[in-house]
């Protein structure tokens, strides 16, 4: 409905311009800008529309320009129409530089030789049959029939080579639109570009032979000569296109978006006035960049695929409103046949080309779909052959011009349904998962009257997941931590959750409790813990904790393996506490894919020399395929305790590493918050009865609230932040009863001497603070709150801060300071920062601050007190971009793609993207 | 909801578009002699772009020109659009600040237009085209960037107020001039400007209700990208203000508020960008250094200073008790906006003094944005 009446008003919005333009100065060229946004907003819609009947977007794309475009609707009108063909040349450009950076000779590598002779079959077989056929049918088709002898032999050969040539941009366009990557994607580009380039030198000499024998044109001796420059000219020009741009993108890197419209701009026009194939010439760069400089390749991919989508529906709204419907009309059924005819001996070739080069024809038996598609360049061909032979030329562009219409709406539509067959499109991701986490997403409990209860985890990495999880559906293994889990599970220790609507099995662990305390109040949270983050707790590694750790581990593994169907099924393992599944996995399945997410921070070198198992953690992590980290902070570190502990190959960028026998890519990507969720939950009515409640129940009188929202955890720096609030209170006594500190505080891992002493320490100083700053009728100065808040709570207190500080010694993310600032969307309220918590590396318009300065911490909380509500609003509004970029959901989606890439297009994943010049 | 209650005191902060060279000096930043000067963007595109134009190397021939045109529309309805979404609402009214920008503007405008006109008419332009082109240069020279690069100075939200306060005042100016000019009368003219609002509110209304439905970042893009190109290429159908226009829709969005909000500014921020370079390299590339713009172009840029200098005296005194005197100084530079004014203007007005004063406003950019480099003070760094 939302998409409906936006399409309305900007139909009712154009059609409102298309008036006042009329009466007014509206000239045939002032439409482009108009049509471009029409086409992008609206033509995206019918895209999704078709999309839901399983038809291909682009066929959408190509429908709605057909119907709104001059011939049909005439919303498009044919001088709006003209003007998107101006941009169309920019748009195959793109996309042939797509294709070319896509064709990589290390991926296709020893099947060169099987792919040309599937080339060299194809085109024998289909243009053999064609020419059978026309042949023997010529007296009935409407082109010369009157022609015999050599002179039918010449027009037959022509008509017939037109008729076989190819769509690149076509093909490429529906493997960029899709995203399909494989064998078979792989396969048909190959085709489809050398094919055409077969066909270009074949209908040049054939023009020849024309020329010679019909003697209608002239023969142009020169055609050798035109043809080279032609094709040498446009492979040297985008050579050296691709390799200025390698070049800039390795020394500047830099507004690469702008560049690459540029270089685009530049083949497309000095293609056109140099009489280069701008299409080669695209393709050529893009070959270049992809095979030469492969990490520039990479970053400009990452680049493109941002840029890709406008591209694609420009260049297919414009195909859509050049179809000429009265030609179809006209000749729709000779081009029907025509097209069946093409259909069935270009399927008859790919399979005798299969066979002859030894192809898998699992590959290949779909590749037929993708040769279907006929645009530009059969077009282009027949309009050649009007001009030179107008006799029966004409008649030849006419029927081809109906046959190109048919070709254009059936070839995406079953291309997309080859790819999708072959196993090569997106969809793929959307295979099964495994999440395989310590904690449980569903928490099964009985209540006090015996019943049982399901509690969700709140965390906003479980929520991610979890909904990933209902999407994608699997199986989430973690160990069973509720009273009455073991109630709830069948008898392979499944449940399907969420309850009231399951759409995935969770597949709990059962560990005994000496085993699990080894394993997660010992090694993980004793000895790991403390190791990697930088605070003044002493980490405790013990023989024992070691052994149940391993333990534990290998059970997660035998669990993973249980689960898996097939061993193409990504397993994504979450954090510290599971380093060696999936070392462990693989002693069962050597082929399994895993990637694992480290949440928290990676020690240097020097520290993780304190842990005696270092390099058997270091090994588990690198049986990984993937392994992520928050910061590239902690990706370094990483990749220098392997080259200091390990006999591994490091590339020069660090990004993989071989170790052993296996390469493991190590990237980092920072984790976000579920941004779309809390603003739901902020444009709640029932919040401000929230925010009444929470004043009324916690006391809250003061005019000035600030906020710290924690588990109760030496690395919070919980204990620096009130000293500083006891700083504030003392250079600041007008503070006292107009400023209450609510610090929530969320008992965690109690039962370890070291939690538990903070916890006193908290308790003995917001005492103390209350007590020194206190006074019998004003606010007290600290409100704490020792228990957890739900999200909706959580938000309402957000919304009530003046400031929240957020003072971690040391920490992965820390995600309560997004938090924060997703939440705020009146645009106030000030973050205080820690600059050793991860999420200071993104929210630097965050009050930045040093936990163990007290002095500079307590300044800070000042300037939050007194900072201007346009300065507040200009840190937030910046802020509040970076945290809505990058939520939990793109986190995932980013590690599991970049996992599948691996395998389905092994040079796309790039870890860290050139950076855009933020304006 | 809460205590944080909205009022309606409309001002403005050093919003993105506002603070575009603020952070494109941190994009061009050079180090050692000659920084300051190339932080400007204007001083690098500028020039680049008269080298690369037809005038120049002939490598942005008119051919290619008049194909960016689209691009050009966009980009302007893009910078309108931000300057929009840096409008908010203060609890705070501050007529003094609104009352002293306002008159910023009128010393601006009437120091630069009646020298302007003084000259044009010495030189034989025809008296109607001089008065329209005249009061179109001192609606352009309201136009200024805060000349602070630190975010953290204690005057940057002020300045970046200022700034942006008088960049709006100028657009809607700029669109009022540019209505009259077909119709040259003032009911037509308010009219057609209220047509043009509803219009760019229509297309505004329907980007942010498309990119607050879909979570699919290239689709945010996308329809980002589809509004700015609809408000740009409605402006440009219509011969109507295309900074106007994006600005209207900027205001909606910043009313609405909400993720489409945060979503739309964050990809007009991705855009933003290429195409401000975009518009540079094309307003240089169109300029003609001819005797005409030469001997407008130091007047335009000392009335242009002096005047900037005596409203940061006046702002000084009205809104800001205990602000720096040489407010006025932050304010010499005078950013992007006059420039794509002029880009505007020469877009849909066909007087051959269209062409005059976009080389005029290139050219007085330039010297204005060295003025504001020989000038800056010392702490705006």
């Amino acid at each position: 409905v939302t998409r409906l009446a936006s399409v309305v008003l900007v139909v009712a919005a154009l059609f409102w311009v298309r008036r006042l333009g009329a009466a007014g100065a509206a000239t045939d060229h002032s439409g482009t800008a108009l049509a471009l946004g029409f086409t992008l907003v609206v033509a995206l819609i019918s895209g999704d529309v078709l999309r839901r009947f399983r038809l291909p977007k682009l066929t959408g794309y190509l429908l709605f320009g057909l119907l709104l475009g001059p011939y049909l609707g005439n919303v498009i009108t044919e001088a709006m129409a003209r003007q998107l063909q101006t941009v169309t040349g920019v748009a195959t450009t793109l996309i042939a530089f797509i294709a070319g950076l896509t064709l990589n000779f290390e991926r296709l590598g020893r099947r060169a030789r099987g792919i040309a002779q599937v080339i060299a079959t194809t085109m024998t077989i289909a243009m053999a049959g064609l020419f059978a056929v026309a042949w023997l049918v010529w007296p009935w088709l409407p082109i010369a029939p009157e022609a015999q002898g050599v002179a039918k032999l010449a027009i037959v050969a022509l008509f017939v080579v037109v008729v076989v040539s190819f769509s690149p941009t076509m093909t490429a366009a529906v493997i960029a639109e899709t995203g399909a990557r494989g064998r078979m994607s792989d396969l048909v580009l190959a085709i489809v570009v050398v094919a055409d380039l077969v066909v270009l030198v074949l209908f040049s000499l054939l023009m020849q032979l024309g020329r010679v024998t019909l003697g209608e044109s002239p023969a142009e001796t020169s055609v050798l000569a035109r043809l080279a420059w032609e094709i040498g000219g446009a492979l040297s020009f985008g050579s050296l296109v691709g390799a200025l741009l390698a070049l800039f993108l390795r020394y500047v890197a830099r507004e690469t978006t702008l560049v690459l419209l540029g270089a685009c701009v530049l083949l497309s026009q000095v293609g056109a006035t140099q009489r280069f194939e701008p299409l080669l010439a695209a393709m050529a760069a893009g070959m270049v960049i992809s095979n030469i400089a492969v990490p520039q390749g990479d970053a400009l991919k990452v680049a493109i695929q941002r840029g890709a989508l406008p591209v694609l529906i420009v260049f297919f709204v414009a195909v859509g409103t050049s179809l000429q419907f009265h030609v179809l009309a006209e000749m729709g059924a000779m081009a029907l046949a025509l097209v069946l005819l093409r259909i069935g001996w270009i399927s008859l070739g790919v399979a005798a080309g299969l066979r002859v080069s030894g192809i898998d024809r699992r590959v290949g038996a779909y590749a037929w779909t993708g040769l279907i598609s006929q645009a530009g360049i059969t077009l282009g061909l027949a309009a050649v052959l009007a001009v030179e032979f107008p006799t029966w030329g004409g008649r030849i562009q006419m029927l081809l011009v109906a046959l190109i219409a048919i070709d254009e709406l059936v070839g995406p539509a079953l291309f997309r349904i080859g790819l999708a067959r072959s196993g090569e499109l997106e969809a793929q991701l959307q295979r099964p998962l495994v999440v395989v986490s310590n904690r449980e997403p569903y928490i099964h409990s009985y209540d006090g009257d015996g019943g049982i209860g399901v509690a969700h985890a709140t965390g906003g990495v479980a929520v991610a997941l979890d909904a990933l999880m209902r999407e994608r559906q699997g199986v989430w293994i973690a160990h069973g931590g509720g009273d009455a889990d073991a109630a709830v599970v069948d008898a392979s220790d499944k449940v399907a959750v969420p309850p009231g609507a399951p759409s995935y099995q969770l597949r709990r662990l059962w560990l005994d409790r000496a085993q699990y305390d080894g394993y997660y109040g010992g090694f993980s949270n004793e000895g790991l813990w403390p190791l990697c983050h930088l605070v003044d707790v002493r980490p405790q590694f013990r023989t024992e904790n070691w052994a149940a750790y391993q333990a534990v581990n290998s059970c997660f593994a035998a669990a993973i393996d249980d689960e898996l169907r097939t061993d193409d099924t990504p397993v994504f393992i979450q954090d510290y506490h599971l380093a060696l599944v999936a070392q462990r996995l693989r002693e069962r399945r050597p082929s399994a894919r895993t990637a694992l997410f480290w949440h928290i921070p990676w020690p240097y070198p020097d520290r993780l020399r304190i842990c005696p198992w270092r390099r058997e953690l270091l090994e588990g992590l690198l049986a990984n395929d993937l392994l992520a980290f928050q910061l590239e902070r902690d990706r370094r570190n990483f990749v220098l305790a392997v080259d200091e502990e390990l006999d591994a190959d490091i590339d020069a960028g660090g990004q993989t590493i071989r170790y052993g026998s296996r390469t493991t890519v190590v990237t980092s990507v920072p984790i976000g918050v579920d941004y779309d969720r809390i603003q739901v939950v902020g444009r709640d009515p029932r919040l401000a009865g929230e925010q009444a409640r929470l004043l009324t129940d916690f006391g809250l009188q003061a005019p000035l609230l600030g906020l710290g929202v924690d588990r109760l955890d030496y690395t919070k720096g919980i204990p620096e932040r009130l000293d500083a609030l006891d700083r504030l209170f003392t250079q600041r006594p007008d503070l006292r009863g107009r400023l209450t500190f609510v610090q929530i505080g969320v008992p965690s891992r109690s039962a370890l001497g070291s939690y538990n002493a903070i916890e006193c320490e908290i308790d003995r100083k917001v005492a103390e603070v209350n007590a020194r700053h206190g006074a019998p009728g004003l606010a007290p100065p600290v409100h704490y709150h020792k228990s957890a808040l739900d999200l909706a709570s959580l938000v309402a207190l957000y919304r009530l801060a003046h400031f929240c500080i957020v003072s971690s010694l040391h920490d992965g993310m820390n995600l309560v300071a997004k938090e924060f600032v997703a939440a705020r969307d009146d645009e106030d309220g000030v973050l205080v920062l820690s600059g050793l918590a991860g999420a200071a590396q993104e929210l630097r318009d965050a009050l930045i601050i040093n936990p163990y300065d007290i002095d500079d911490f307590a300044q800070a909380l000042v300037r939050a007190v007194d900072m201007p509500r346009e300065e507040r609003r200009a840190r937030m509004a910046a802020m509040r971009r970076i945290v809505a970029g990058r939520n939990v959901f793109s986190w995932a989606s980013d590690i599991l793609e970049g996992l599948e890439s691996l395998w389905t297009k092994p040079l796309q994943y790039a870890a860290h993207a050139p950076e855009e010049t933020p304006v | 909801m809460t205590a944080r209650s909205r009022t309606d005191s409309v001002e403005q902060i050093p919003g993105p578009v506002l603070r575009l060279t603020t952070e494109q000096a941190r994009s061009y930043r050079t180090g050692g002699l000659g920084r300051s000067a190339l932080d400007r963007p204007a001083l690098v595109f500028l020039p680049l772009g008269m080298a690369m134009g037809p005038r120049g190397l002939n490598l942005l021939p008119e051919s290619l020109l008049s194909f960016l045109d689209p691009a050009v529309s966009a980009a302007l309805a893009a910078a309108g659009a931000l300057a929009g979404l840096g409008l908010y609402r203060d609890r705070r009214r501050e007529p003094a600040l609104v009352g002293s920008v306002v008159a910023d503007s009128g010393l601006t405008i009437a120091a630069v237009s009646v020298c302007a006109a003084a000259i044009w008419r010495a030189t034989g332009l025809p008296a109607e085209a001089t008065l329209v082109a005249s009061v179109c240069l001192g609606i352009a020279a309201i136009a200024s960037s805060p000349g602070i690069r630190n975010a953290t100075h204690p005057f940057a939200p002020l300045v970046g107020r200022v700034s942006g306060l008088g960049a709006a005042i100028a657009i809607v100016l700029g669109a009022l001039a540019l209505a009259w000019l077909p119709r040259q009368s003032p009911a037509g003219t308010l009219w057609n400007v209220g047509e043009l609002c509803a219009i760019a509110a229509m297309i505004g209304f329907a980007g942010w209700l498309l990119a607050g439905q879909t979570s699919d970042d290239n689709e945010q893009r996308v329809f980002a990208a589809g509004t700015v190109l609809l408000l740009g290429g409605a402006a440009d159908y219509l011969a109507a203000s295309a900074l106007f226009m994006g600005l209207a829709a900027g205001a909606c969005w910043r009313a609405a508020g909400g993720a489409a909000t945060d979503r739309l500014t964050r990809d007009l921020e991705y855009l933003q960008h290429p195409l401000v370079v975009l518009l540079l390299l094309i307003a240089g590339a169109k300029c003609h250094v001819s005797i005409g713009a030469i001997a407008l172009v130091a007047a335009y840029a000392l009335c242009r200073t002096a005047a900037k200098l005596a409203s940061g005296l006046v702002i000084s005194r009205l809104a800001a008790s205990g602000r720096p005197l040489a407010l006025g100084l932050y304010l010499l530079p005078p950013g992007v906006v006059g420039v794509a004014f002029g880009l505007n203007i020469a877009a849909v007005w066909s007087d051959p003094a269209a062409a005059l004063l976009l080389d005029v406003l290139v050219l007085g950019t330039l010297l204005a944005e060295l003025l504001a480099v020989a000038n800056a003070p010392r702490e705006a760094a």
